[in-house]
């Protein structure tokens, strides 16, 4: 069992998770920056979450509840910033393929760390300096838009319990 | 690597230069340079005149009133460091802050991006001085001074944001393994737009004289 893929309508809002890179010195950079639209070799689209199926709270909630790869510890949901950009932005520019949905099953229930995601997404493109640079300044024109305030203490004793529940949470069974 | 020279006003230098040694001192002689040509040579006696050189590296050193006006930037000493003129001092200042991006680690944008690799950002450094001075010299203008940021895939970005125009370009290796700078750029409501790749090592007068639209 698994979910159902969707067609993503251009009505729609997506959302995109960034952690921002503390820089050193006075001046106010850019973020997100051309850099956090940048896929890395094995990705074949930018990750992004579906709003049909989650909201910005949630989607931190997803963030805490997920294992950074690496460090094998749970993300920090505090770092991150959550900015949303309408479907039909990322269809309106030229080589970006299309938005698709691309839901994560990882079980049922999913292991501790690796919950399921029936948000998830992707915009289809081929690194493109153009792409970055427009999408980079679609959040700066549109910031209000597009950035998501959010209080992210407000979901830590939320989350607290979610952890003490292993994978018995409705992130990891369907 | 490169080292910068941070602590040095270049608008007060007062300078003697020979066509193998540069000394440079601000007025009250507090601070100084000593740049050599050739790393081992000794200090020559100074030539006090005012004159044109062109003792470093093939680059043109333009002396005048006591007050170097205008330079290329060049690797000028055995550690290799840059000298910035006084009107390039927001790209300085950028460079400067840029120089710890060399510190990122492995896992800097918090998932698995590698290190940005010395040689690349070198490059992207020295790319845009020589873009930069490139520009000042053939057409007067002072570019405004790019974020340089770390890209995911151990590249280097330039980016600028400015009244009239937008850039951004990626130091990188393409896919034969040839470092190259691709860039993309448009001026006000997306007209005008630049796209393509450059090589490293020679300046693109297309790209540079699109860039003179950087103010």
């Amino acid at each position: 069992m698994s979910f159902n893929i969707e067609i993503i309508p251009d009505e729609s809002f997506v959302f995109r998770q960034v952690l921002p890179r503390e820089r050193k010195g006075p001046k106010k950079r850019r973020f997100p920056n051309e850099a956090h639209f940048e896929l890395r070799e094995n990705e074949t689209g930018l990750s992004v979450n579906w709003d049909k199926y989650i909201n910005v709270k949630k989607n931190y909630t997803l963030i805490a509840l997920t294992l950074n790869p690496k460090s094998g510890k749970f993300q920090d949901h505090t770092f991150y910033k959550i900015f949303k950009y309408p479907v039909k932005i990322f269809r309106n520019i030229e080589n970006i393929d299309d938005v698709i949905h691309k839901p994560i099953f990882n079980g049922n229930p999913a292991p501790v760390g690796k919950p399921n995601n029936q948000s998830h997404s992707e915009v289809i493109y081929e690194n493109d300096l153009e792409i970055f640079v427009k999408l980079s300044d679609y959040c700066h024109k549109e910031f209000e838009n597009s950035y998501c305030e959010f209080d992210v203490n407000s979901i830590n004793d939320k989350v607290k319990e979610l952890k003490d529940l292993l994978n018995d949470t409705s992130y990891h069974r369907l | 690597m490169p080292t910068l020279i941070q602590d040095l006003k270049p608008i007060d230098y007062y300078s003697k230069l020979s066509t193998k040694y540069l000394e440079l001192k601000n007025k009250d002689s507090k601070e100084y340079l000593t740049a050599w040509t050739q790393p081992d040579i000794e200090k020559p006696s100074y030539i006090e005149e005012p004159r044109i050189q062109n003792p470093i590296k093939n680059k043109i050193l333009l002396w005048d009133s006591d007050v170097i006006k205008l330079f290329q930037p060049s690797l000028i000493n055995s550690s290799g460091n840059y000298l910035f003129l006084p009107e390039f001092k927001k790209i300085f200042d950028e460079i400067i802050l840029s120089k710890e991006i060399l510190t990122f680690k492995e896992g800097w944008d918090g998932i698995d991006a590698d290190p940005i690799p010395e040689k690349i950002y070198n490059i992207g450094i020295t790319f845009l001085i020589d873009y930069s001075t490139f520009i000042y010299n053939n057409i007067g203008t002072i570019i405004d001074a790019p974020e340089i940021n770390p890209g995911r895939n151990k590249n280097l970005f330039l980016s600028w944001r400015t009244k009239n125009a937008r850039l951004a370009i990626s130091i990188e290796k393409d896919n034969n393994g040839e470092i190259v700078a691709n860039y993309y750029g448009d001026l006000k409501n997306n007209k005008h737009p630049i796209k393509g790749n450059v090589s490293i090592g020679e300046i693109s007068e297309f790209l540079a004289y699109w860039m003179k639209n950087l103010i």
